[in-house]
């Protein structure tokens, strides 16, 4: 018991604490933001003092008695990207409903964030909406301790949502949250150097080697590659191990224990990965390059391609790069690999990031609906889609506008001509702890200490170590 | 004022803000930090107590531990062999250096007023691979076959962090080293040149000796600094490639931060400030030897 009462007060502490920064931090800023942001606004609506009304939740339909939502999100900045939409989106909700005020607060970056929510978890205060991952380390102890709302699915039908992301959100057939966007990996290429050295965009394994051959000579290095952060190594291994089983269920099944990482799969991906390496595709010293360091080095020309996510299709309107190279970005998937069973449209697709309703809100009816509201075609999924934030994790093809880059019209057709999608990545469905063993295995294969026989039994023995963990 | 100091309420009253204050900022956090490194918190959810399971875990399975602790070793014998006595002989040799001198000393301590974080980078930028300015140099002289992947490959990477420490630190070992040769007395060095001593031996039998207290005080920093050392090693390969740089803070970081292994993160902690405590201890015993009054 006074184990209890001593971790509150430290929590309550620490939330002071980080109230009192914030405050400090506001108090700097030019004004702006003080008049401007939501929460001050919210306060200067008569709604406000009537928030605490009990009665809203026990009906079911949204009441028209003034109520506020909090609304607690990652991103922070508010003027651009997913913050503005959110924030558009926000104030055009309240708008057409008077009588609700949403008070947004924010924190970034993601670590920070996952640890406040864990303490608000904790001292049993969570927001109404928060953003949400479909990680396991993040969602499953929520769900597991009853903390999230569920979300009837069957009201969703009109919304579009692919199947895949509404699943990342779900548990035991109830969906716990509702996805934002879509993440899919690929291969970023810059045309003119492939035109230079006479190369066509490769769609097998042998194709890409050539290149790597073509462009070595010539000084280029082939791929620029976040090797440091062992998640880039971790996305590629996925793709890899579907390319040469032919199926995500290989990775996926291992995770569950209904498979095995000693799949003979495994080793011909890990093989192939030491293969490419030896090869030269991320020239010297890549395991100590980190992502500023290789998206630099491709947006600057230095390497001929990228290894990356479909959140890197700005870099065609990044103006720290040169014009002539932001106009030759192209995308293309992954190829083949030797022996492998996968083909180039199966695609490893996740659903990342979304939001989540808290179980004891006292507006939960209502804060469904707003979400509901908010992931409505017209509004999410257009708005993202059309003003180059994002993918949602909606159908938007109708949105396109015919205006996109070229490159953001290359990630499009790899998304949209995929056979199948991954789903949850490997590496998200791992502990923490054994997430870094996961890590840890990586880089000793790409350096050589293990080999692929090895690595197979590492990581099978960290999955089955999370498994257990995770019952 | 013997009075007062032999009075005991006194002196209890005059050393109490202090005691206090050591008390909240040092003592306690270890003593909680003993008690978490008892449990198997995660740094969130519930715990339990595991008793010195933690412990038993660090000794018995965690080759990693032993790595780190062995390149914690390592790098107190760089600094203790290495960089210590090139300091002191810099030292020495910058007192016949006339007008130069001043300049010397204030160029030779920048790296250690400048941010960590600044000249850290800059080390990360001259052993990069491709573009790094070691491997150009290399190229440029005709032994591209010399040049390496400096912090990538797991042989490299430790030496280099070395280096990079030993150089980070070496102002304020100079410094040190500096202030004490010049407060010999000038009347010492006039008598060994009556009595006809060359510069290196005034040097090294009359001035080197006089530095002891300097040099132990600075030894042990050198060893606490080597077990403590985060930040640079933190920037610069971050334990990688491989865990082949992981040093006990590094360690004991990613432990409780990356895997959410609070607890034994704790125990990892304790058992740094034991080492560093039982040097401390070991290293002043070592050199205890009384210097003769100058």
């Amino acid at each position: 018991m006074k184990k209890i009462r001593n971790r509150m007060m430290l929590i309550a502490l620490t939330l002071a604490l980080v109230a009192m920064v914030l405050a400090a931090c506001g108090k700097n800023n030019d004004g702006k933001s003080a008049s401007e942001s939501p929460s001050a606004s919210a306060s200067d609506t008569p709604s406000a003092s009537a928030s605490d009304t009990p009665s809203a939740s026990a009906s079911a339909e949204p009441s028209a008695e003034p109520y506020t939502l909090t609304f607690f999100t990652n991103n922070s900045d508010r003027t651009v990207g997913q913050g503005k939409m959110e924030q558009d989106l926000i104030d055009q909700y309240m708008k057409e409903n008077p009588n609700v005020t949403i008070k947004v607060e924010t924190l970034s970056p993601d670590p920070q964030f996952q640890d406040k929510i864990k303490v608000y978890n904790a001292s049993n205060s969570l927001p109404d909406i928060f953003t949400a991952w479909g990680n396991t380390n993040f969602l499953s102890p929520l769900i597991k301790s009853g903390a999230l709302a569920e979300i009837d699915r069957s009201t969703l039908s009109e919304h579009g949502f692919i199947d895949a992301a509404l699943d990342g959100f779900s548990s035991d057939g109830k969906l716990y949250g509702l996805p934002r966007n879509s993440d899919f990996f690929g291969l970023y290429y810059n045309k003119k150097i492939f035109a230079d050295n006479g190369i066509e965009v490769p769609t097998t394994e042998a194709d890409l080697l050539a290149a790597f051959t073509k462009l070595k000579a010539k000084n280029i290095v082939p791929i620029a590659m976040d090797g440091r952060d062992q998640w880039v190594s971790g996305l590629w291994f996925d793709n890899m191990l579907e390319r040469a089983s032919g199926t995500f269920d290989t990775s996926k099944n291992a995770m569950d224990r209904t498979g095995s990482f000693k799949d003979p799969a495994v080793i011909q991906a890990a093989a192939a990965m030491q293969k490419w390496i030896d090869a030269g595709a991320f020239g010297k010293g890549f395991l100590n390059q980190d992502y500023g360091a290789a998206r630099n080095m491709f947006g600057q020309g230095k390497a001929a391609m990228y290894m990356m996510g479909e959140w890197e299709m700005g870099m065609a309107a990044d103006e720290n790069f040169p014009q002539e190279i932001r106009d030759n970005i192209g995308a293309f998937a992954f190829p083949t690999i030797e022996g492998g069973k996968g083909v180039t449209t199966d695609l490893a697709a996740w659903f990342g990031g979304g939001y989540a309703i808290a179980n004891n809100s006292k507006h939960k009816a209502e804060s469904i609906a707003f979400l509901t509201w908010m992931f409505k075609p017209e509004n999410w999924a257009k708005g993202v889609w059309q003003n180059g934030i994002t993918f949602p994790g909606q159908k938007y093809d109708q949105f396109m506008t015919g205006n996109e880059t070229a490159v953001q019209k290359d990630l499009s057709q790899m998304f949209n001509t995929a056979t199948s999608y991954s789903g949850t990545v490997a590496q998200d469905k791992f502990t923490a702890d054994t997430q870094k063993t996961f890590y840890d295995a990586l880089s000793q294969l790409e350096l050589k200490k293990l080999t692929p026989e090895e690595f197979s039994n590492t990581i099978d023995g960290a999955a089955d170590k999370s498994a257990k963990a995770s019952q | 004022m013997h009075k007062i100091m032999s009075d005991r309420k006194t002196v209890f009253l005059l050393m109490a803000p202090g005691m206090v204050l050591f008390a909240i900022m040092i003592v306690v956090p270890i003593v909680i930090s003993f008690y978490y490194s008892l449990t198997n918190w995660d740094g969130v959810g519930e715990y339990s107590f595991v008793g010195f399971k933690n412990y038993a875990d660090i000794f018995d399975s965690d080759s990693i531990f032993g790595l780190s602790l062995r390149n914690s070793l390592l790098l107190g014998l760089g600094l203790v062999l290495i960089q210590h006595p090139f300091a002191i002989l810099i030292a020495m040799l910058v007192q016949y250096c006339g007008r130069w001198e001043k300049l010397l000393r204030v160029c030779i301590f920048i790296p250690s007023i400048i941010s960590t974080f600044v000249t850290t980078k800059l080390w990360v930028s001259i052993f990069d691979t491709t573009f790094g300015l070691l491997n150009r140099v290399l190229t440029i002289i005709g032994k591209s076959d010399w040049s390496q992947d400096w912090l990538g490959s797991p042989g490299y990477a430790i030496g280099c962090v070395i280096l990079v420490l030993m150089w980070q630190g070496f102002g304020y070992a100079f410094i040190l080293y500096y202030a004490g040769i010049k407060g010999v007395p000038k009347d010492l060095q006039e008598a060994a040149m009556l009595d006809g001593a060359s510069q290196i031996q005034f040097n090294f039998r009359i001035v080197l000796p006089l530095l002891t207290p300097v040099l132990r005080i600075n030894m042990v920093l050198a060893v606490v600094s080597a077990f403590k050392q985060m930040e640079t090693v933190y920037l610069l390969t971050n334990g990688g490639p491989a865990n082949s740089t992981q040093f006990m803070s590094t360690y004991l970081y990613s432990k409780a931060f990356r895997e959410s292994m609070y607890g034994y993160g704790n125990a990892i902690s304790i058992l740094l400030v034991a080492i560093c405590l039982i040097v401390t201890v070991i290293m002043n015993r070592a050199m205890k030897r009384e210097v003769g009054e100058y």
